[in-house]
This record gives structure tokens, sequence and C-alpha cells, in this order.
């Protein structure tokens, strides 16, 4: 199941204290058209809510944040192809699989329910 | 007007200011001068300097003068690039833009890298920015080795650069006059950064591929500086020999000597490194016809969207600047500057065999183009010089004390026969011993070992193309003298035409910085004048005229109070707190300053957040920095209790002066509690933009943050005027030479030609104009505060945009069809779609009340006619451009 942060990041439990991040659809449309991604390097530690990565559009920049971890993985993609973000914010356009330190680190976080009901206000 | 605002005098604009700040008895200042009298003030104070033009020049050392054709001035000071700003409105500056886009190209060829920027603030500051850049890509605490070679200046600047962010520096030292290779192979960690000069300050040609070749096997970055630019057009390009980023000034593509400044810097890289360069970019891509157009573009990294993460905090540079040195290559291109080039080294080598000859001299340089030193027999060889009529050549007894008695000779294509007749005979006469030959002819040869590059593929055009493309690049420009520049936050005020008169004579324009200080009293008392003008303006004990722009005064001023409380000891404070409406440059300038931004934010009147500042003040406190008015027009009403909250936290108060135009003459920020404040020359004090810049950025401070003032400072002993150096606590440079002083000088002229009177008029006219602007429209477009404004206002176009699909972005672009520059959008961040108006106390009340007309039509036409908006502007060179394309498909050079 996939969990959401109030600052518009979704968490997907890969199971052993893995998850994958990405942006919510929400995310992905406010940003408009995303040219660059700033990735993270793998092996890089995270502190708790830190910032995993930079997106950049044309007139703003956003961050996505993580639960404390280490990168494990990042989606190569992005680095030519950025706008997957946009295309396929919940899908292809995943940033990256970081490990938890805290396999529970996710309990925390929204349900897409409760996270679309935070985007109706 | 008053009527319509619904006050009943014009003081009473003023309200929210605190009673006891508002100056009873106005300026203490002289009356105003009519122009003829100013001119001939300027006239008088003039004759005290002796320019370059007139004698025998040999001096160099960072500047050179080099012919400036007629031409190319013409064009370039043409008030569509002279009185337009930054081209944040693409479709109406086009000329702005392609001048930029050229520059790019030409520093792309002279260089062989990559990209460009659009320019910076000057050589000095462009490679200590240049050494961050490479800092930021290396990623790590690394070492910065600066040769002995780099001019002194530039290393004073990297200094002051990179010291608080805790960055060290390593010193290179020389062998002869060029760097100690072997001690660089020796010395140099892996990861670093090195930067050395080409040719460097005592003017040899350094052995980069060698150089490059240590850097490399260390995984280290190598930053290539280069002062005489010229030369570049000469030598194999400092890419081909393995830089990796290249910086410096290009002073010498037609940018008039001037005292030392504005010059445009330069800075050049590989494409992989363009997201952390600093400075503003411009990229081709097209418009919504496919038409390709210019645009600014990987604004992303800058400061206005990035703040506090930007790659620098630079806003304004050097535009005007740049667009000489486009000009000129336009002009001259790629072949016409190898020719000048060689005049000048032919001319060089020339002239010091001549001199080897004279017993007792020696020639110490080897490998040089246009410049190198010579060891005189004996001591006092440089006032001889001066004694016997020449512009002397830099003695290098300060600098270098291996080369004490020593001078730099610079030649350039402007060197004739005769000043090197007058050089070879003053060394005679000083030697008594000459028998040198006569020069017959111009030298023309140059020894075999230069071999030059291919010259640059820029091509060269005859004067009358050059004079064309100009006019048609000026017709694609929008510009003051054009019609009303309603652009909040920049100040966008009419420059009176008798200031470019007084700057372009010969005694300003063709002054060296480096002269001797008996030969420019006249532009010592200049600056000595106008800080004078400003102390009072502005309240503050005394102040700096160095920095070059408004980022640059702010990155300064945080800087003096670093050292401030480091020599208090109180390192604990790191936190600079800024309001949430603060510009971009404020949080981007506090990280530069190795410090941490914290935001504050707004309350429902528009003021800072009382209660919040009050729990973020604190023992880590440095500095509190403030616009005020702030930037949404409003003056801080509880200004007298923010600034004692802040001094009993024991932190400093910094003034961000751009928007000083609303109390100029009426309130000063010193009186208010403000311990650093800075004032943008071209914004308040009406010096031309120059389509983003030359700027001018003072710094004012209170007695006990005088000791730290960035030197030289100007000062007065009896009737002699002479910079001063050696405060200890001095932060040191911030760039090269004594600041934009062509800035300084218009700057001077606008205070004298307004006098107490005029300039007590500044004030309160902006501040009634806006609030008359603002009473009119204020029922037809929602406003952000509804309160009486200082000298602008926002809007919000939110509600317009939710009723009507119509955004603040398509109400600036439709306001450009009915010939008006669209007010700042999207700034302040804390109002959503905001609309920005500042209308400057130079507009008469029938331009602001066309202006009214026009925008309560495009409001009726959001009812009757809404899909107008949609491909607005209709009258411009060129419509809305592809910003995505442009840095998708990034094209930032022109093919």
């Amino acid at each position: 199941m996939r969990k959401f942060a109030k600052t518009h990041e979704w968490y997907e439990d890969l199971g052993g204290g893995k998850t994958k991040i990405g942006i919510s659809k929400h995310a992905a449309h406010e940003l408009s058209d995303v040219v660059f991604i700033e990735l993270p390097d793998v092996g890089k530690k995270l502190a708790d809510k830190q910032s995993l990565c930079v997106l950049e559009s044309v007139k703003a920049v956003a961050d996505a944040y993580s639960p404390a971890g280490t990168v494990v993985e990042v989606n190569t993609k992005l680095k030519d192809q950025a706008g997957l973000v946009n295309q396929d914010p919940e899908g292809a356009g995943w940033i990256a699989i970081v490990q938890l330190d805290n396999p529970k680190a996710l309990d925390e976080y929204l349900t897409e329910e409760q996270y679309l009901a935070t985007l109706a206000h | 007007m008053l009527k319509v605002i619904g006050v009943k005098a014009l003081d009473d604009l003023f309200a929210d200011v605190p009673p006891s700040q508002i100056l009873k008895q106005g300026l203490n200042l002289p009356h105003g001068m009519t122009e003829p009298e100013l001119k001939r003030w300027f006239n008088l104070i003039g004759k005290n300097n002796q320019p370059v033009s007139d004698r025998p020049c040999f001096l160099g050392a960072g500047l050179y003068y080099h012919e400036v054709p007629a031409a190319v001035k013409a064009v370039v000071t043409r008030p569509e690039f002279l009185t337009s700003y930054t081209p944040y409105q693409p479709e109406i500056a086009q000329g702005t833009l392609q001048v930029l886009f050229d520059f790019q190209t030409y520093m792309v060829e002279l260089t062989g890298l990559e990209v460009s920027n659009a320019s910076l603030y000057d050589g000095a500051s462009a490679v200590a920015e240049a050494a961050l850049l490479a800092l930021r890509i290396k990623k790590a605490e690394s070492f910065v080795y600066v040769s002995d070679g780099v001019h002194p200046e530039y290393r004073q600047t990297i200094q002051t650069y990179l010291n608080p962010q805790g960055h060290k520096i390593r010193e290179i030292g020389l062998k002869g006059t060029e760097t100690d290779i072997e001690q660089l192979k020796t010395d140099l960690w892996p990861n670093s950064v090195v930067v050395v000069q080409y040719p460097n300050f005592l003017g040899t040609i350094e052995d980069l591929a060698a150089i490059s070749k240590i850097c490399k096997e260390k995984n280290s970055y190598l930053v290539v500086a280069v002062a005489e630019a010229m030369n570049l057009a000469l030598l194999p390009t400092p890419a081909s020999l393995g830089a990796d980023i290249c910086a410096g000034s290009a002073q010498s593509f037609g940018n008039i000597l001037e005292f030392g400044g504005p010059h445009a810097g330069f800075l050049t890289a590989r494409f992989e490194d363009i997201r952390q360069m600093p400075g503003r970019i411009v990229g081709e891509t097209v418009d919504r016809n496919g038409k390709p157009a210019l645009v600014l573009t990987f604004q992303a990294r800058e400061q206005h969207i990035r703040r506090e993460r930007a790659a620098s905090n630079v806003c304004t540079t050097q535009s005007l600047m740049a667009n000489f040195a486009s000009a000129w290559l336009y002009f001259k291109g790629g072949k016409g500057a190898q020719q000048v080039a060689k005049d000048g080294a032919a001319t060089a080598h020339f002239l010091a065999t001549e001199i080897q000859k004279i017993p007792g001299f020696k020639v110490e340089t080897i490998r040089y183009a246009n410049e190198f030193v010579v060891r005189p027999p004996s001591s006092g060889f440089a006032d001889f010089m001066a004694e016997w009529g020449l512009v002397a050549p830099y003695d290098l007894s300060k600098d270098y004390p291996e080369f004490k008695d020593c001078v730099l000779v610079a030649c350039t294509e402007l060197t004739s026969l005769e000043d090197m007749e007058s050089f070879i005979s003053a060394c005679e006469e000083f030697s008594t011993k000459g028998h040198a030959g006569k020069v017959h002819q111009k030298p023309t040869e140059l020894p075999n070992w230069i071999k030059a590059r291919i010259p640059a593929a820029i091509q060269e055009h005859p004067e009358v193309d050059l004079v064309r493309y100009y006019t048609d690049l000026a017709r694609k420009n929008f510009c003051i003298d054009n019609g009303f520049y309603p652009l909040g936050s920049c100040t966008m005020k009419y420059n009176p035409k008798v200031h470019e008169e007084i700057a372009f004579a010969d005694a300003w324009a063709n002054l060296h910085p480096a002269q001797r200080e008996d030969e420019v009293q006249g532009a010592l008392q200049v600056m000595f004048d106008l800080e004078h003008w400003l102390q009072e303006i502005t309240g503050c004990h005394t102040l700096t005229l160095q920095p070059a722009a408004g980022a640059h005064g702010e990155l300064t001023a945080l800087l003096m109070a670093k050292r401030y409380f480091a020599d208090r000891g109180e390192h604990q404070r790191v936190n600079v707190i800024v309001p949430d409406s603060a510009h971009g440059t404020n949080p981007a300038s506090a990280t530069m300053a190795g410090w941490k931004t914290v935001s504050i934010p707004t309350d429902s009147r528009g003021n800072m957040d009382i209660p919040a500042l009050k729990a973020k003040l604190g023992k880590d406190t440095a500095v509190l920095m403030l616009t005020n008015p702030s930037t949404l027009g409003l003056f801080e009403e509880h200004i007298l209790e923010v600034a004692k909250l802040v001094h009993d936290a024991g932190g400093l108060l910094y003034y961000d002066g751009a928007n000083m135009n609303a109390i100029v003459g009426i309130c000063r920020p010193a009186d208010m509690g403000f311990d650093l404040v800075h004032l943008n020359l071209h914004k308040t004090f009406s010096t031309p933009h120059g389509g983003g810049g030359p700027g001018s950025g003072p710094v004012g401070c209170t007695k006990a943050l005088e000791p730290y003032l960035p030197e030289p400072r100007v000062a007065k002993e009896g009737n002699r005027y002479y910079l001063k150096f050696g405060s200890p606590q001095s932060i040191g440079r911030m760039k090269g030479n004594v600041g934009n002083f062509g800035v300084l000088l218009r700057a001077l002229a606008y205070c004298k030609r307004n006098g107490k009177e005029g300039l007590e008029r500044v004030g309160r006219i902006a501040t009634l104009n806006a609030n008359y602007l603002l009473a009119r429209l204020k029922n037809h477009y929602p406003v952000a505060y509804d309160r009486l404004c200082k000298h602008e206002f926002v809007l919000t176009a939110e509600p317009l945009k939710k009723k009507y699909g119509i955004s603040a972005l398509d109400i600036a672009k439709r306001i450009i069809d009915f010939n008006y520059h669209p007010p700042t959008i999207y700034f302040p961040l804390v109002v959503p779609e905001s609309i920005m108006v500042e209308p400057t106390e130079t507009e008469t009340k029938k331009t602001l009340d066309e202006f009214v007309d026009a925008m309560l039509k495009i409001r009726t036409e959001m009812e009757t006619n809404p899909d107008v908006f949609k491909n607005a502007p209709y009258s411009t060179p060129v419509s809305r451009l592809d910003e995505v394309k442009a840095v998708k498909e990034p094209k930032l050079v022109k093919k």
C-alpha cells in the first residue's frame, strides 16, 4: 500500500524496509513542466524529512523529502527524461528507492484517501 | 491627486512613519544646480584629472587603454539599451537579449569553453565566483590554490569571497615571472581547485598545458583568470590547453577605462556545469508561432527562484558593459581582435628589445604578449617616468617584494611611435648612459614562438552594418525613453541626459585607476563628495562606494557583520532573519556569507509578524535584513520596536535599500536604528540600468562597524584626496579598483542637480504617484493590503484568475499592447498572482491617468473578450516564448 506525505510525496513499501519514492499527481501538476532533477547519489544517507532531491521547473524549484534512510537506487531514466515525472508521476516517474532506518517510519504518513482529502481544502 | 487618494496634505501619506523619524528640518544639503552650473562644476573638477588619452600611456596592470570606436559608443548608448531593465519580458527585450547572446557566443569562441553567462561585476569578482563554482562542482571541502601570478586585486577578492564559507586558500609562488610548476606539483592535494592567470599579472603566458596536466593527475579543477582578454584573440584558447573554467575581465573590448569601472566580467564553463553557474544566461527558443527568439533561461539556478540555495546572489551585473564588448567584437571580428592583440604584442617585444640595450635595464618577463616587467638600474624609475610626462607604468614594489622598483609596462595598439620614443628617451635619461637606436617604424614582428591561434570565429562587419544591426535591435527593446515603466521594486525613473554628457568627457572616461594620486584628484573628489551626500541622505556615520550592485552591497554588509561578531567572540551568531516578502538576494547573500536564513511571516497588515520575530530572535541571531518600505510597498509600522528587539538580542539590523526611493528626504535608515545600509544608485539615484547593469550598491554603517568596511576607502587630508588602506579589521576587497566609478559620477550629478529641495521631493512625489494609481485602480483590481502605500503597491490577480481564468502573466502580456512595460509579476512570493506597480516620481499625472485608462480597458476585456489575453501581446516582434524548450533543448550560443 502506498502512503503519502503532506509535502506531496508517495512512499511505496517494497518490503524489507525498502520504500520507493515519487511525487504525487497533484504535485507534478502544480510544478508544471519539470525540466531537471538533481538526483541523489546511491549510498547517500538521509536524515528524517531531509531533502531527497530538488525538482526544477522553468520558474520554480521544489524538494522531495524522505524518511531517514539510505538511497539504494535512483531512477536514472530521469537524468535524460525529467518529464517522466509529469507524464507518470506515480509510475514510471518514480525518483528513488530508500532503505529506511526505521522500517515502521511509513506508519505516520497518510493513506491516499487522507492525502486527497488534504487537497480538497 | 490628494483628493482622489483621500488625504488632505502630501505629508499625510507618511502617517505610517513614526513621527519621531520624520526629518523636521529636511536634509542638510546644498541647493540644487541648474544644468549649466552642473556641467561647469564637473568640467572644473575634471581639470584635476590627467587622463591617459593625451600622453604616452604604458599603464596596464589589469585595465588596458584600447580604442573604443565612436560607432561602438554610439550604438550601445542608444536609450533602448541604456535605459531598459533586465530583460524579464522577452517580447519587448529581444534587442538586449540578442546583444547578451552575442556576448556569450563571443566569450565561448575566445575561451574555447562551451557556455558563458551574460556578464558578472568585473574581472576580480568573476574569478572569485569561478573559484566558488569550481568548489561547488568538486562538492568537497577542497583547497583553492591561487598562483601569485594572479592579479593582486583578484587574489584579494577571492580571499574575501572564499573565507566566509570556510574554504582554505593556498598560495603558489613564482619562479621568476611564472607560476612555480614544481611547487604546484608537490603541494597540490587531490580534488582541489587551482587558479592561474593567462597571461599572468607580470605578463608571462603561463604554461597552461603543463599546469592542467598536474591538475588532471590530481583530479583537480583548473580555473583560468584573464585580465587582458584581447590576448585571447591571439593565443591558443584556455580550454584547448586544459582549462575547466575561464573567468575575468572583458574590459579590453570596448569598455572605457572610467577610473576602474563599470567593466564587464565574464565566466565560461562546460555545459555539464551549467546548473552551478552564477549569473544570467540567455538561450534561444521559439515563440508561439515557431519564430526563433531569445529568453533568459536556466533561471532556476538564480536567487529570485532558489533563494538561499542559489548558485550565487548576483542579480544586476554588467549588461551594458557586455553590450559594449559585443558591439566591439561584432565590429572588429575575430581577425580584427587578433590584429589588435598582435599590434600590442609586437610593440611590446620591440620596446623590450630596445630597453634591454640601455645599460642597467633588464626585462624580467619571459614569454609575454603585450605586457612585461622592466627592472631599472636603480630605484625611483616610476616617479621619474611620471615627471617625464608619461602615464607611468605600474610600480610593482607594493605587490611583489622580489620586484621592488620594477615596473610593469603595457603596450596596446594605441601605443604610437612617439610614445615609444618618449619611453626610450626617459630610460636613457634615467640611465644617463643611453645609446638606444631611433624608432623608425611601428613594429609589426612577433617573436617566432608566438603561434597565433586560428582567429576566433567572430565575423567582422563594416561600420554601417554595425549601426544598422544595432538600430534594428534597438527597435525590439522597450525602454524608459519609449514609455512608462512601472516595474515594481526596480525604480525605473527617467535618467537625465546631462549625466551621460558629463560621464563621457575625456577627464573621466580615459582615467586609469592605477594612475598616481596627483593625476586623479578630480575623480577622488567625486567619490569623497558623493559619500558626503549619501551619508546625509541615509544618516550613516560613513560609507563604502565599492560594491558593484545591490546584492553585492548585501554581501559586503553581511561579511562586515560576520567579522564584527567574530571579533567579539560571538561565533554562535549564524542566523540571518528575513521577512518572507524579502528579495531572493537576501537569503542568497546570507548563504554566500556562510550563514543560515530564517524566514519570518507577514502579518495581515503587511508588517513583519512581531510574535514570530520574537520567537526567532536569540543568541544565534546575527542580522535582520529588512527592506523598508517592504517589497509590498508598505512602511514597516513597528520599525522602532523591531530595531529594539534585534538590538536587545545582540543582533545587527540591515537596511536593504531597494526601496529607498520612497523615503528619500523624509526619514533616514540610520535614524530608525539600522546599523548597515545599502543603496542602489541605479534605482534611487537615477543612473541608467543598461538592460541589467551596471549598478552600484554603496554600503553605509555605524561608527562601530567602520573598521570592517572594504578597502580602499577614499579620504581627504588638507586639500589632498587619497585612497586609504590599512584597517586590520577590514573585510578586504569585494571587487577590483574603487567601485563602479561611472555610476558614482552620475549619482553625484543627480544629487547636485536636485539639491536639498529636489531630493526632498523624491520620496514625496514617488509616494503620491503610487497612492494615486492605487486609489484609481483598487476598485477594479483586488489589492493585496489595502492601506496607504509608499512608492509602490501590490495587486493580486488571484480572484480574477478564478473568475475569468486570466492570470497576472496574462495581464502583464496584454498591457504591453498598450505600449507600457508590465509591472513586476509573481513577486513578492507571499501574494498569489501578484502585480507590483511602481510609478516613480518622474511621471506626470497625465501619464498615470493614461495608464489607468489602459488598465481599466484591460479589466473590461476580461468580461467582454477574455480570449484576447491568451495570445497577447500582439504588437511585439515576437509572441510569448516556449521557456520549457529553452531549458530542454538548450541553445546558448549563436550557431
